[in-house]
């Protein structure tokens, strides 16, 4: 009934569809801390750096929505040597903070970036490092020095060196859509593919150590999982039963997937050791059982099921026994997954005739919705709890939005030229 | 306004039939392309009249645009996956069909539209799809012959995030293998 | 932070003429040291004002030597003579993040009156709504 097997060397990832997700924020700068950041200075063979660092950083942190950065025009010096700086020239522009940097050549395509972070008022440095990296890897600093500054400022980890899987889809006039599974930085730069195909594919999910994705696809008109390894593109089939093999989660220490299955008559969750290969059935009954999402601790299953006549959110222990029903505002709940810190579900909730992204407070009860959308799915927390990552329709297209966990700032991921959805957020490296 | 529904029923059953997913681009088969023509004259009456008129259809009766055989999709309420009686006689002539002909058999594709989540959405589609192999199975089809596929919000027929587009999508389309 | 000093009787208000209806002008003397460590140095003309509030955010200083040069207490060399169009971009963009900011011009009595007048017409084009005039106390003058 269900079989390992076909290790399959697919696509490897292709630069063909480099069409990059553009973050636009649509909601939410008041409130975020002013902070400058200078173009870092440039020492090296050619005329200027090859990346502009500062503006990496500056659009993580604003993009966090807990920070507003300084637009260059606006800055009266622009020092790239701490010797040089006035703190009095950002204290004129109400500045909190002062990032200053430079990036050296030390050999071919070698590089050594360094950076100091300031109190303006206190006119003392919180933080600096220098740090080597390659050509290849200078956005990668750069988001590491954004994750630096972002956790001396706010003492939250920083997500901004995590990637963000998602599915598009292309629909050209004449031919069959395409849909893929896409891998980008966590801003949507660097977009890859790891999956082509002419049917859908959905429900990506990463692995705990962030190697591999499951994911759901249609290929040869039936429902399959796999499990595919992102830096060799090899992949391998976990399930494929008879009826839906749907909805993959990974338990947090990567041993375990559970998933939906109908191979019993209703979909139901199912616990698949990755392991040993052992099947197991959680959920039981007519109605539909589906979309589970482990608790951090891994002893906890939260679910969709419409046992009560309409979709709502249960749990039930890992082990088996008596399922909790968790929602009852509203008449439509479903797709739970737990925020990192377990304190909390990220779900999609109908209000009126809107299907939104809604939290729930697990120990007070206490639900938020926090989008405005009309057609809002599929929410997937930042690895940090900061933001979640969801899918919304505007217009003809699907797009991905994401809104902070307070609900405060909201931005869109627009990609041109096509469908994106069925986000998931990377865990931290 | 009941007639231009079973018009517009007929309409995308054709579509379905053709195999094409994209309303009016071409690449549909001439066999299709007369179908059509049949299906628009006969429109809301779904009589016996054939295209060349009065005569008695021949062909392989899946193809004859007179026959409740023509009609390939079920529509469906929100969130249920109950059929609508309007529904039952269309349900009935496939399964009679399918067993007189235990060699053919069929794949029912069901969806869901796009409103909530896209997994809740797969096994929804699922149990539509459900619905209808039993109903079939019930008049004697083998088990055989019929294979459910839930594909939840995936392929719109209809793309406009209004109740009329969604009411197109929230179907089971019945696919005689070979088509 | 509502740093909004009220206009004194008209009577008393001799020294500077009125320019602009929208242009209000405060008098301001300095008692102590100055606010403003620069190194260009200019003789303040006297004249009795109303001393500058303590308490509040520093504000920003446009000097005008005895040779009609412009110098900013903001940037990076303060003691280097800036363009009047550098003057302008400044000035507006410290504005756009704190628009309460007061502006100050610190002229040498002995500078063209018209000198002082292009500055204030500048930051009049700047945004700025209020300007002020660095004069010394006649008192503090030996």
């Amino acid at each position: 009934m269900l079989r390992r097997l076909f290790l399959l060397l697919i696509f490897l990832p292709t630069s063909v569809f480099s069409a990059a997700l553009e973050i636009e924020i649509t909601e939410g700068i008041e409130g975020a801390a002013p902070i400058a950041i200078v173009p870092f200075g440039w020492q090296g063979m050619a005329a200027e750096a090859p990346l502009d660092i500062g503006a990496v950083v500056a659009a993580d942190l604003s993009r966090s929505g807990r920070f507003k950065a300084l637009p260059e025009r606006d800055m009266l010096t622009k020092p790239t040597d701490a010797t040089k700086i006035r703190f009095r020239n950002w204290q004129a522009l109400g500045q909190d903070n002062l990032l200053i940097g430079q990036v050296r050549e030390t050999g071919a395509g070698r590089f050594v970036i360094q950076f100091q972070l300031f109190d303006v008022y206190k006119g003392e440095q919180l933080t600096g490092y220098s740090m080597p990296s390659s050509a290849k890897a200078l956005r990668q600093t750069a988001h590491r020095i954004s994750d630096i500054v972002y956790e001396q400022l706010t003492g939250q980890k920083g997500a901004f060196s995590t990637r963000i899987a998602y599915v598009t889809v292309v629909r050209n006039k004449n031919s069959q859509p395409q849909y893929r599974l896409q891998v980008a930085d966590a801003d949507g730069f660097n977009p890859q593919t790891i999956t082509t195909s002419s049917e859908p594919i959905m429900s990506p999910a990463w692995s705990p150590n962030g190697e591999k994705i499951a994911y759901v696809s249609f290929e040869g008109r039936h429902s399959a999982i796999y499990v595919q390894t992102i830096s060799s593109g090899k992949r391998e089939r976990v399930s494929s039963a008879p009826g839906i093999n749907g909805a993959p989660a990974w338990s947090p220490d990567g041993s375990k997937l559970s998933m939906t299955l109908s191979v019993g008559g209703s979909p139901d969750i199912y616990i698949l050791d990755l392991i040993t290969g052992s099947l197991r059935q959680l959920t039981k009954g007519y109605a539909i059982e589906t979309e589970s999402s482990w608790s951090r601790d891994g002893k906890m299953i939260a679910y969709t099921s419409d046992r009560g006549g309409r979709p709502q959110i249960y749990q039930i222990p890992v082990q088996g026994g008596k399922a909790k029903r968790l929602t009852y505002e509203g008449s439509y709940n479903a797709r739970p997954v737990f925020s990192p810190d377990g304190k909390s579900l990220a779900m999609i909730h109908r209000q009126g005739s809107a299907y939104q992204i809604a939290v729930l407070e697990l120990d007070s009860g206490i639900l938020q919705v926090l989008t405005n959308g009309k057609l809002d799915e599929s929410p997937s927390f930042a690895p940090n709890g900061s933001m979640i990552l969801y899918a919304a329709k505007k217009g003809e297209r699907g797009l991905l939005a994401a809104v902070s966990a307070d609900g405060r700032v909201h931005q869109n991921l627009v990609m041109k030229g096509g469908e994106v959805r069925d986000p998931a957020w990377s865990p931290f490296k | 306004m009941k007639q231009l529904k079973a018009a517009l029923l007929i309409f995308v059953g054709l579509f379905v039939l053709s195999g094409c997913e994209t309303l009016g681009i071409g690449g549909a088969s001439s066999a299709t392309a007369t179908e059509e023509g049949g299906g628009y004259g006969n429109g809301s009456g779904v009589s016996t009249t054939g295209i060349e008129g009065g005569e008695v259809y021949t062909g392989d009766p899946l193809l004859n645009p007179a026959s409740l055989l023509s009609k390939r999709v079920i529509h469906f309420a929100f969130d249920s996956s109950e059929v609508a009686d309007e529904h039952l006689p269309v349900i009935a002539a496939h399964a009679a069909y399918l067993a007189e002909n235990p060699s053919k058999n069929v794949i029912l594709e069901a969806y869901a539209d796009e409103r909530g989540s896209r997994e809740y959405n797969v096994a929804l589609s699922e149990q539509r799809g459900n619905t209808v192999a039993d109903l079939m199975r019930l008049q004697n089809v083998s088990p055989s012959q019929i294979q459910v596929i839930g594909y939840g919000e995936e392929k719109p027929v209809s793309f406009g995030h209004d109740e009329l587009s969604w009411e197109q999508n929230r179907r089971v389309e019945i696919i005689y293998s070979g088509e | 932070m509502s740093r909004r000093i009220k206009r004194r009787p008209m009577a008393e208000i001799n020294v500077v003429p009125y320019i602009d209806v929208t242009l209000v002008l405060l008098i301001i003397f300095m008692i102590t040291a100055p606010l403003i460590q620069q190194g260009v140095e200019v003789d303040l003309p006297q004249a009795d004002a109303k001393e500058l509030p303590q308490d509040q955010e520093p504000p920003l200083v446009i000097t005008v030597d005895a040779s009609g040069s412009y110098y900013m207490d903001v940037g990076e060399e303060t003691n280097r003579p800036v363009e009047l169009e550098l003057v302008a971009v400044r000035v507006a963009a410290v504005l756009r993040h704190k628009p309460k900011t007061a502006v100050l011009i610190r002229g040498d009595m002995d500078v063209d009156y018209g000198k002082v007048v292009t500055v204030m017409a500048v930051l009049k084009s700047a945004g700025v709504e209020n300007v002020g005039l660095m004069t010394q106390s006649p008192e503090t003058v030996q």
